[in-house]
């Protein structure tokens, strides 16, 4: 059985992609070159390349796919780099959490006239959660590919707030040149809704960086499958909640509705 | 092989690498091709082994990547070459020393092969 060298080329190329990453961007090419070498001498030796030949050597570069991908799981420095990732988001968004609670029961009574604050422990345990997910998903991202250096953390920190205020921006301006009654101070400007509405799209933005950022550097957007799979799922479901959100503040948005909340 | 490079002995794969590097620079497939020849075709290294224990010889310093440069002959950029280590031909020399070590061990105790062709 005679096979075409360019489809078995393309086959071990994908086999090679089976690697961990790092290993994949260190020696891929090189094993590539290798195997294709391989080839070229066997067939010029044999005049073909045989079914035996090549079921042996994907069978060996399996082995040495599955060693691999054993090594890197087992690697404790990686365990404990996630575990630092987890930590560091769960962190950040107990601080945020607990902010935005109280933030919020603040900013609607800043009289104190609704009686005596009840922690709501079921909501702030449910979005400590959710943005811990979040945020492990942004921290891994940014600290993946190797360090991260602090010129590249702070710019993209920077661009994410930009996006944010520039999507909120027109919202915030027709919220408060649309209602007299926050123009002559009546009712406070709504600042929680609108930095819940502002972080969202930041979170947006620091989740898709990572698949920016592999594309930009020339990787395959299908590099990373699972966390590819994670950010996309994460991405649509925010996008839907805050375009949700919007719709449903459109018409305080757009004044003349009393009481608007 | 250890981690960091300490006296235990080497797995077959990293010996046979350090053998053909131990002539000189080589590349991927001229180590494989340099294995199989040293071994009179009795060993022959898949590219997954090859570079699986590059990988860990790179970790343990046994060798280290010589400058990239192409292979006038094959014209490649991808072919990195590889060079033994001051640590590897310890490695290697240690790894020696030690069979040869057991081959006079094996010698005295007239268990080789040839000393029983001697004796006949």
């Amino acid at each position: 059985m005679k096979f075409e060298k360019e489809k078995i080329f393309a086959l071990y190329r994908r086999l090679i992609f089976l690697y961990p990453r790092g290993f994949r961007e260190r020696f891929g090419g090189p094993m590539e070159q290798t195997f294709k070498d391989v080839c070229n001498e066997r067939s010029k030796q044999k005049g073909d390349i045989s079914l035996p030949f090549v079921v042996a050597t994907f069978a060996e570069t399996s082995a040495s796919v599955i060693k691999e991908n054993l090594h890197e799981a087992k690697g404790a420095y990686q365990m404990n780099d996630r575990l630092k990732n987890v930590c560091v988001a769960a962190l950040i968004s107990l601080v945020l959490s607990v902010l935005f609670t109280f933030g919020t029961f603040f900013s609607d009574d800043p009289e104190g006239q609704l009686g005596e604050f009840s922690f709501p422990l079921s909501d702030f345990l449910r979005g400590w959660l959710i943005q811990t997910i979040v945020f492990t998903l942004i921290v891994s991202g940014l600290r993946s590919g190797g360090p991260v250096s602090a010129k590249y953390l702070i710019t993209t920190l920077a661009a994410a707030v930009l996006f944010g205020l520039l999507l909120i921006a027109p919202f915030a301006f027709m919220e408060y040149w649309n209602n007299p009654v926050i123009q002559s101070g009546e009712v406070p400007f709504p600042f929680m809704l609108f930095f819940g509405l502002w972080l969202t799209p930041v979170m947006l933005f620091l989740v898709a960086t990572p698949i920016v950022r592999s594309i930009r550097a020339g990787e395959s957007v299908l590099a990373h499958p699972i966390s590819l799979t994670a950010r996309v799922i994460l991405l649509a479901l925010v996008a839907i909640l805050w375009l949700n959100l919007i719709r449903d503040q459109m018409p305080c948005f757009l004044g003349g509705v009393p009481g608007c909340d | 092989m250890s981690e960091n490079g300490s006296k235990r002995s080497l797995t077959p794969a990293v010996f046979h690498i350090l053998l053909a590097l131990s002539g000189g620079e080589l590349h991927g497939y001229g180590i494989m091709k340099q294995v199989n020849e040293d071994s009179n075709g009795k060993v022959k290294m898949g590219a997954g082994t090859l570079y699986g224990s590059l990988k860990r010889m790179l970790d343990a310093k046994l060798v280290k990547e010589s400058e990239k440069r192409i292979d006038p002959e094959l014209d490649d950029e991808r072919r990195v070459y590889y060079q033994i280590t001051a640590s590897g031909k310890e490695a290697l020399s240690d790894e020696l020393e030690r069979f040869n070590s057991i081959v006079s061990l094996a010698q005295k105790l007239r268990l080789l092969p040839k000393t029983f062709q001697y004796e006949i």
